[in-house]
């Protein structure tokens, strides 16, 4: 299979312009013969079930949640991206295109990343023009911060909320658009399998969450926003319902799945406090601006109280190995050296597992310097969430803190009109992999799903119906066609497969165990013999899953055990194939540490010559090798350089 | 989506606004009507009670006293509709209850407006059977044909301090006087959040001021009948 | 830390309903709420029962998924925290603890402590947006916003649907979700051209729904977990008095 990007050529700065005109429209009597499915309803899939619907196409959306206004999005606390230079202080679409290339660790694919940019100004009216209260100056106009170590101010806030906020504005589109009729909205419905028919996305396979009703629902074209697979790590930042199997399905079907072995760990999330703990909590990066990151310097100290440990006996391991950036080094790194104290054995907190998996961020000499109100100011609502979870102050005693795995830069592989490789199959947001290289930077997570979702799609998808709509809807696909039997009696079987196990243990328990896998051996760090043992635990997990899965209760209604067995089901493939690609690529590159592969400093070491591509994995079955096709990468505009933080 | 044009009686806040509108006119009346009774705390009470109850009869023309009792009379049962038919919505709201449910902000006052309201109705009957129907309530008809009072047909002075010798009347006039003043607690600001009138900046004061308003309504009734019974009329 | 539960369980919307006991003997006082819940569901699991379902899913106070009434009090007795940020320390060893979902007819229960909330995003349907089709908008500087209205809209913004709001309301009104959306666009230059018309049709939209009508005890309020002001339903009384009242040209209601 060659993987073609399908951006046009030429000059990069009117690529999209001279791609938009290049393709085919729709006219408006014709957009209402065509039915667009479109799967999740984030800041991507909300952002354009409400704007194909507004363009007069029949959209029917679906979301897991009780309600569209619910999909993880709205956790995303810090802000969005947007090259307007409002501020006047030297931001351009070409540098925030520039440093998100650059940020990426140049394993993106340029054109794509251009339009992002472009795209990221129109976000910020069409917001604004729904209402989406950010943050102001006092003059009226908006303001911004600067976010994530940015040289210059382009972040737009509402509040630590703006994920909230931003998808508030896009649920209530969707909302207006639900009351006229023209979207068709399924909540608490999952997507368990994609219909593929005569090479085309045609359809997919649906079980009601409440009554457990199977369904199948079809349409022109599949739009996929699903989300991330960060919780295959079962502790991670996302929400509990956050699945990979609406992708994974895909992916089973045809749909290559790319770099899964880019994720991105975050660096200031509340430590781990025991064996129930369910999902970890991220704290603004912003923490970092004042506090200072420590552990003791003897592992005899680790259990003391961190206030009677004297100054000599700390180790402020930032400072000391990255004099010049110290305690602002990028998230990985950051990441990366938490876990490296810890793994020695001078982490610090509770012990679970037998282990201390934490670090302290002291704002003592923040509070001495500024005084405690000053903190308070910057703060104050971050503490007060530590408090609430932790049960300590931190304005007496230092914070801990320790990285989670928050983000997933790798997802289905799209071309740049967002298309898979099933055509009529798109996939959009964090599900796709498209604008984020091996590492994403801060605020573009909200920028990306809305610039996909509000100003790619509407155009692209018109493109794919212009050319093939006529061919499509004189194929008619419905509950008869053999493809959709198939897909219906496959999901049926997996579900009946599911509670007819008999076993012990929860999905739960299966899902923690995977974790715990990806954890230690595919996550912040990771190298050969590693990922080597994850292939053969990994299988063997799946088969004690198959074997040993309690889930009690029925297959047709509220069936919260079956729904998650689902996913876990899914995880424990996708995991495989996140090692898999770990174990393939042989160079460390932003989100993707190999052990292997550091300069004798520890920083991490790109090949460039060998492994400037996509790595995109074709399914051949469960436990058997994915076949890798690769997408070559071309940097005509950023320089390829190695980073330094030192 | 095109539906059924709603009235404002129709809907919730509808019937709230009715309710409110209507207690500015029951509000305005229990002052009018405690000022008029406190002249039995005047040097001459007989005097000054008798010729008080003879003007609002007499009147223009004795017009007035009709069209104000026409109007109180709408203003009740406007009020009294309003709790109905809010009060049946809000029952039906919630066909399963809490087995356990704390209160946070609620006040006894706000929790018992509904039977506050219908123990007030009971007095009003009461007390209209009492005084003004005199349906043969110890002391509560006192005959009067004196030309000076050309309107009155009872000694009004007279039926009031009867009738406050007797405890058990005092402590129904009492008792309902305390339930008026928690109804007036609750409704005083209630009505005001209703109609919109609200501002951070007065909020508090909004507060303070309903609780004094209700705190002089009902002392200030409470002081007739137990002035009569303490002897304190002279 | 060791506690006794009490748990509302209700097969389907038709069943009955009743108190289920159950006791929890290692209960780590740093566990969340909802984690104290996981751990008892993962128990019931592997007894092959059926384990006690409860809407949840970004446990970070945000999504507005969790909500169940815990000793009496919408999300628990600590203020400003939904459910799933509640710890267990707010609890005494050897507790007793009674957990009922949230009970309102708008919100009909679909399984134990899971309710149908799909009446809010109606209400938001029915106005709760400003009809801006995309790729229409001004640049985004183009209408100045004083800070102090941005500011307010934002914490009218902040509510995050979780109905706790209607829970704790002695009649089971909708008034503080419908108010604090109302609020937020009617205050905005966006949301003027259609203020009226908003108002009036997400108060029907909210009656319609079933929900009690605000009497003013100001439970919504302290139940909320975001602080929502009771100060936005005086704000959307006054507003809707005037489309009922005032503005003549929308009387043209759904």
């Amino acid at each position: 299979m060659e993987l073609r990007s399908n951006a046009p050529e030429g000059p990069i700065e009117t690529a999209w312009e001279r791609h938009r005109f290049d393709m085919k429209l729709v006219n408006p009597a014709n957009k209402r013969k065509f039915t667009v499915l479109v799967v999740g309803t984030g800041l991507a899939g909300g952002s354009a079930a409400a704007t194909l619907a507004e363009l007069g196409y029949n959209v029917k959306a679906f979301c897991f949640q009780d309600s569209p206004r619910r999909a993880h999005s709205i956790a995303a606390q810090g802000g969005i991206n947007a090259a307007k230079n409002y501020q006047g202080d030297g931001d351009s679409i070409y540098r925030l295109f520039y440093d998100t290339v650059k940020g990426g660790d140049f394993r993106s694919r340029e054109r794509n990343v251009y339009r992002l940019a472009q795209l990221s100004v129109e976000i910020i009216d069409q917001a604004a023009a729904q209402g989406v209260p950010f943050a102001r100056e006092y003059g009226g106009l908006l303001a911004n911060r600067s976010f994530g170590g940015a040289q210059v101010s382009r972040t737009f806030y509402a509040r630590g909320q703006t994920g909230q906020q931003l998808l508030l504005g896009c649920y209530q589109a969707l909302s207006r658009q639900i009351d006229a009729g023209n979207v068709e909205m399924h909540a608490r419905t999952e997507m368990l399998e994609l219909i593929v028919d005569n090479g085309r996305a045609r359809g997919i396979v649906t079980r009601d969450l409440l009554t457990g009703k199977i369904d199948t629902h079809f349409g022109d074209a599949v739009i996929l926003a699903t989300g991330g697979y960060g919780n295959a790590y079962f502790l991670s930042t996302n929400a509990m319902g956050s699945n990979a199997t609406a992708a994974w399905r895909a992916h089973r079907k045809g749909a290559l799945f790319a770099n899964p072995c880019y994720t991105q760990i975050h660096p200031t999330c509340i430590p781990v406090h025991g064996t129930h703990q369910s999902k970890l909590t991220l704290m603004s990066e912003s923490l970092r601006n004042d506090g200072r990151v420590w552990v003791p310097k003897k592992k005899e100290d680790c259990g003391k109280d961190p206030r009677k440990i004297p100054e000599s006996d700390r180790d402020y391991y930032l400072e000391r190995k990255y004099p010049a950036f110290g305690n602002l080094v990028p998230r990985d790194i950051a990441s990366r050296s938490a876990k490296e104290v810890c793994d020695e054995g001078r982490g610090v907190g509770p012990e679970v597992d037998g282990r201390r998996l934490g670090v302290y961020l002291d704002f003592a000499d923040a509070i001495e310097r500024l005084g405690e109100d000053a903190v308070r100011d910057r703060y104050g609502n971050l503490f007060e969430m530590y408090e609430r979870i932790t049960d300590e102050n931190p304005y007496k005693t230092p914070m801990r803190i320790y990285p989670a795995v928050h983000y997933t830069m790798g997802g289905l592989w799209v071309d740049y009109n967002l298309q898979s490789t099933i055509p009529g199959l798109f996939v959009l947001g964090e599900a796709n992999f498209s604008d984020h290289g091996a590492n994403r930077l801060g605020a573009s997570a909200l920028m990306q799903g809305l610039a996909d979702g509000y100003f790619v799609i509407p155009y692209t998808l018109g493109n794919y119906l212009g050319h093939h709509g006529r061919e499509i809807l004189a194929n008619t696909v419905d509950a008869s066609s053999a493809s959709t039997k198939a897909a219906v009696g496959d999901v049926e079987a997996r579900i009946e497969k599911l509670l007819g196990i008999g076993g012990k243990k929860s999905p739960d328990h299966f899902h923690r165990r995977l974790g715990q896998i990806m954890w230690d051996k595919c996550g912040m760090a990771r190298n050969k013999a590693g990922l080597e043992e994850a292939l053969v635990e990994i299988p063997k997990l799946r088969e004690e899953f198959y074997s040993n899965l309690a889930v009690p209760g029925s297959g047709d209604d509220f069936n919260q055990t079956l729904v998650k067995a689902t996913r876990v089901a899914d995880f424990l493939e996708i995991g495989e194939l996140m090692v898999r690609d770990a174990l393939n690529r042989e160079e460390s590159a932003g989100g993707h540490f190999r052990e292997e592969h550091q300069t004798p400093e520890g920083e991490a070491r790109r090949d460039d010559e060998n492994f400037t591509y996509v790595a995109a994995w074709e399914f051949n079955g469960v436990g058997v090798e994915p076949t890798l096709h690769k997408e070559q990468l071309e940097f005509e505009y950023v320089k390829l350089t190695q980073r330094s933080y030192k | 989506m095109a539906g059924q044009a709603l009235s404002l009686p129709q809907t919730t806040i509808g019937k709230k606004a009715i309710m409110a509108a209507s207690s500015i006119i029951l509000m305005g009346f229990l002052v009018g009507h405690l000022g008029g009774n406190l002249l039995i705390f005047a040097d001459n009470p007989e005097q000054a009670v008798n010729a008080y109850s003879n003007w609002l009869r007499e009147f223009g023309h004795g017009s007035v006293i009709w069209i104000v009792r026409a109007v109180l009379i709408a203003a009740v049962l406007g009020h009294i509709w309003g709790a109905m038919t809010i009060t049946a919505r809000n029952k039906a709201a919630r066909p399963v209850g809490y087995r356990r449910k704390q209160s946070l902000r609620s006040t006894l006052a706000s929790r018992t407006m509904v039977y506050g309201g219908m123990a007030i109705t009971a007095y009003i009957i009461y007390h209209l059977a009492h005084l003004t129907f005199h349906a043969g309530i110890p002391g509560g008809f006192n005959p009067l044909d004196d030309p000076a009072y050309p309107h009155l047909t009872t000694n009004v002075y007279l039926n009031l301090v009867e009738s406050f010798q007797n405890p058990g009347i005092v402590g129904i006039y009492v008792l309902a006087q305390v339930f008026l003043g928690l109804h007036l607690y609750h409704g005083a600001w209630s009505f005001l959040q209703t109609l919109g009138a609200s501002h951070p900046r007065y909020n508090e004061t909004r507060k303070l001021a309903a609780a004094a308003f209700a705190g002089l309504i009902s002392v200030g009734f409470i002081l007739i009948p137990l002035g009569v019974q303490f002897g304190l009329v002279k | 830390m060791k506690i006794t539960l009490h748990v509302w369980r209700q097969k389907s919307a038709k069943d009955r309903g009743d108190f289920e006991t159950h006791r929890l003997d290692d209960v780590s006082a740093d566990s969340s709420f909802l984690e104290m819940l996981d751990q008892l569901n993962d128990g019931l699991v592997e007894q092959g029962r059926e384990p006690v379902a409860f809407d949840h899913d970004c446990r970070e106070g945000i999504c507005g998924a969790c909500g169940m009434v815990i000793n009496g009090y919408a999300h628990g007795p600590r203020a400003l925290t939904t459910a799933c940020q509640l710890h267990m320390r707010e609890f005494g060893d050897g507790d007793e603890i009674w957990i009922e979902p949230w009970r309102a007819k708008a919100f009909p229960v679909i399984k134990d402590l899971a309710v149908d909330r799909s009446a809010f995003d109606r209400i938001i349907g029915a106005g709760g947006y400003v009809s801006v089709n995309t790729g229409s908008a001004p640049d985004a500087n183009e209408i100045a916003i004083p800070k102090k209205i941005a500011d307010q809209a934002m914490d009218a913004a902040t509510c995050i649907g979780c109905g706790a709001c209607v829970a704790a309301c002695p009649n089971a009104s909708a008034m503080l979700f419908t108010s604090a959306k109302v609020s937020h666009l009617g205050m905005l230059p966006q949301g003027q051209v259609e203020r009226f018309d908003r108002v009036r049709n997400m108060v029907a939209q909210h009656d319609a729904e079933g929900f009690g009508g605000c009497t003013n005890h100001g439970e919504c309020e302290a139940a909320c977990p975001k602080g929502i002001s009771l100060e936005w339903i005086a704000r959307m009384n006054r507003d809707f008095l005037k489309a009922m009242v005032a503005e003549r040209d929308t009387v043209s209601a759904r």
